[in-house]
């Protein structure tokens, strides 16, 4: 079995969550049938509405079940206006900027800081008397960095705040009533369900159109056949936000361990970002690439992630860590540990042990070649 | 054995990787990333080697294998060692092959540093070439088996350091033989065509891409060796040394480019017999294992498609110069000349200039790009 340590690109599934979705996958679910079949996927929506709703401290009628995160950002910007204002954070995740461009509106960048943090200040300069949105995610995906997203919101006010929660969900307490957005993204996948599943929370009273035409599924905001197994097994994952937050001082002290690791085995580490997230631990190693660390972990059985999973492909230096105002090649260096309640004392002293040896064989190699 | 293999994406490269697996080695895959990818590729109306087909064609090879892939991004690195140097050789007259130039700076040193990170022994490609080891104990680079698709002219810049650390499992093999291991290795590219283009010059059109590289090139004169004016030409990047196609005069005789001088713009052309050469002078030299002796009796390979001619070597440092036997056709500053002793590759240099036939008149080229 792998070391996995890459939570939040994809959290390890919930047993009961993929249970649930297994369940779903093998029977007729189309919520809308008025047959007895239909009214069972019906009710098994409903129930996971009802159970994200809870998670978040929503209402179920808020939460309108999408693919993923990516498209609930997407339909959170219908409401923004055709070229019209935003003002989003610096280091929020390429699916709200994607959403952006697809909408047509300008955006203004509220800058962080060498460490990742944003001010309620930084976002206020941004607004213009024009700006229709302001997105500030709760929690960085790349770094950990938590955000002071109800500050902004009261701060930015009357200009509504979409807030992409998706990190923050299981993580941190989450809660829509002191969030003071608009508007929250969810994904299924970063809480132990699969991918292809996500959620948009939007407040009572603020109005939302349908992405695409067609059938009148999600109160006629989103058409389109309910993914019953994926929506199922979201629902049973948010059931379980409170035994994964209840982990979370534990999972804080297993990252704060492997962090003293790094720390005192490699003085090339650089720490990356200001964690707020208690699972997140993102640095370089001064002078080696981080694709070079990740293949020789992943080669002795340990997942990590070079920047975020989505640039893995793309090898682009991770936007988020110019943001940061890092250079090019130190950009190059950033590596993400992200854990989970899953991971053991023994698999974060194994996989510090690993790292360490990878890191000291790359510096060795690359001091051999520079004499 | 530890080894990372080199996958293009095409049929070579990954039976290299299947054949390094079979053979018990443990074996990771990495496709470099050269270039950008072009609104053609993008569109899938053109399929070069390291456009994004090709890179998913070698993620689909490793997945068959069941080995681990990953890319690692060279574009700075091939922009700044090929791709530059490629558009500044067109514009000072010369005939470039950066197919070497990749090799030199690119292919080898910088993935045989990063098995170095890694931990791994040997870095593997599937150019068709062997290697040996002579009596003294020092590497020895060979021409491949199947003498149609060998690539040891494309590879004699590496040094002892480097051949140390890789194998090329293809050079015993002749193309049919791989097609047919790439069949029983079940790979998905088993059938898919060679690539014969330079990997960023897809449709052959190099002065397209010079003109998206460089300034407004050198124009100037088309000059017969008679010394008569023929006509203007629009860049000396268009014109190669043993060009007949596109000359774009018409004088009722066959004419062939003869020279490119960058310095006046002038592209000069004559008949066939003013394209003889009787030698060449060659900087930039590499060899392999020890230089040849003064007069060394080699075979000279003047470009990737030359048989070779027979001939002597006479070493300096990093220049030679170099005499054929029989008088040969085109030889072209820019180009690469490669020294064999049979089929082992003594090492080989930059062309600079060709040398007349000895007894015969010297030429207008022959100051060219001295």
């Amino acid at each position: 079995m792998p070391i996995y340590l890459d939570h939040n690109a994809s959290a390890i599934p919930s047993p009961a969550a993929a249970a649930a979705a297994a369940d779903w996958l093998g029977r007729p679910a189309n919520p809308s049938s008025v047959h007895r079949a239909g009214r069972a996927a019906r009710a098994a929506v409903e129930r996971a509405r009802r159970q994200v709703a809870e998670a978040i401290g929503g209402h179920p009628g808020e939460v309108v079940f999408t693919s993923g995160a990516t498209e609930a950002l997407h339909l959170a910007l219908g409401r923004v206006p055709r070229g019209s204002h935003v003002v989003a954070s610096a280091v929020e995740h390429p699916a709200l900027f994607g959403a952006c461009r697809a909408r047509g509106v300008t955006v203004s960048t509220a800058a962080v800081d060498g460490a990742g943090r944003l001010t309620v200040e930084a976002v206020r300069r941004a607004l213009r008397p024009d700006t229709a949105l302001v997105a500030v995610m709760a929690a960085q995906n790349e770094l950990g960095n938590v955000y002071p997203v109800a500050d902004i919101a009261r701060a930015v006010a009357p200009v509504p705040l979409l807030c992409d929660a998706v990190q923050a969900l299981g993580k941190i307490p989450l809660d829509v009533t002191r969030l003071g957005a608009a508007m929250a993204a969810l994904s299924g996948h970063k809480v132990g369900a699969p991918p292809g599943v996500g959620a948009l929370w939007v407040a009572r009273g603020e109005p939302l159109a349908p992405l695409l035409e067609g059938g009148p599924q999600e109160r006629g905001r989103r058409a389109g056949t309910e993914n019953v197994a994926g929506v199922v097994a979201l629902g049973v994952a948010a059931a379980q936000v409170p035994d994964r937050l209840a982990a979370m001082p534990a999972v804080a002290r297993r990252r704060d361990r492997l962090r003293a690791t790094l720390a005192e085995a490699l003085p090339e580490w650089v720490e990356h970002g200001d964690p707020g997230l208690p699972n997140t631990l993102a640095g370089r190693v001064e002078g080696v690439d981080g694709d070079i660390l990740l293949a020789a972990l992943d080669r002795d059985g340990v997942c990590l992630s070079s920047g975020a999973a989505c640039a893995a492909g793309g090898i682009e230096p991770s936007p988020v860590l110019l943001a940061l105002g890092l250079d090019d090649a130190s950009a190059r260096g950033g590596l993400r540990f992200s854990t989970g309640p899953e991971t053991t004392d023994a698999q974060i002293a194994r996989a510090g042990a690993l790292f360490v040896a990878a890191a000291r064989r790359a510096l060795s190699a690359r001091f051999k070649r520079s004499r | 054995m530890r080894v990372m293999v080199a996958m293009s994406g095409g049929v070579d490269s990954s039976v290299a990787a299947g054949l390094m697996l079979e053979a018990g080695h443990e074996v990771v895959g990495v496709t470099m990333k050269l270039r950008d990818t072009t609104p053609e590729e993008r569109a899938g109306r053109s399929a070069s080697c390291c456009s994004p087909d090709d890179l998913m064609d070698a993620r689909r090879v490793c997945d068959t294998l069941g080995i681990a892939h990953y890319v690692v991004d060279y574009r700075d690195l091939f922009r700044r060692t090929v791709i530059e140097p490629f558009a500044a050789d067109y514009l000072a007259g010369l005939t470039p092959n950066p197919c070497v130039r990749c090799n030199d700076h690119v292919k080898f040193a910088p993935l045989i540093e990063r098995a170095d990170m890694l931990g791994i022994d040997t870095v593997v490609t599937g150019h068709y070439a062997r290697l040996d080891t002579d009596p003294a104990g020092r590497r020895r680079l060979r021409a491949a088996v199947d003498a149609h698709k060998d690539q040891s002219y494309f590879l004699f810049g590496l040094d002892q350091a480097i051949l140390k650390r890789v194998a090329f499992p293809l050079g015993g093999m002749d193309k049919d033989r791989v097609r047919a291991a790439a069949h029983r290795l079940g790979l998905p590219v088993a059938d898919k065509p060679d690539s014969e283009d330079i990997c960023f010059v897809p449709d052959g059109d190099y002065a397209r891409v010079v003109e998206q590289v460089a300034d407004a090139p050198p124009t100037g004169p088309i000059r017969h060796v008679d010394g008569r004016t023929l006509g203007q030409h629009g860049g000396v990047h268009r014109f190669t040394v043993g060009q007949r196609k596109g000359l774009g005069v018409a004088t009722g005789e066959r004419l062939y480019v003869v020279g490119v001088d960058a310095d006046d713009g002038a592209v000069t052309v004559g008949p066939r017999a003013a394209l003889r050469a009787g030698g060449l002078r060659a900087a930039g030299c590499n060899w392999i294992g020890a230089p040849p002796t003064p007069g060394q009796r080699s075979r000279i390979r003047i470009r990737y498609r030359h048989r070779g001619v027979d001939g002597e070597v006479f070493a300096d440092g990093d220049r030679a110069l170099m005499r054929f036997d029989s008088p040969q056709i085109a030889v072209a500053p820019g180009q690469a000349a490669v020294v064999y002793d049979g089929d082992v590759v003594l090492g080989g240099g930059w062309i600079e200039r060709a040398l007349a036939v000895s007894g015969e008149a010297p030429r207008a080229m022959e100051g060219a790009a001295s």
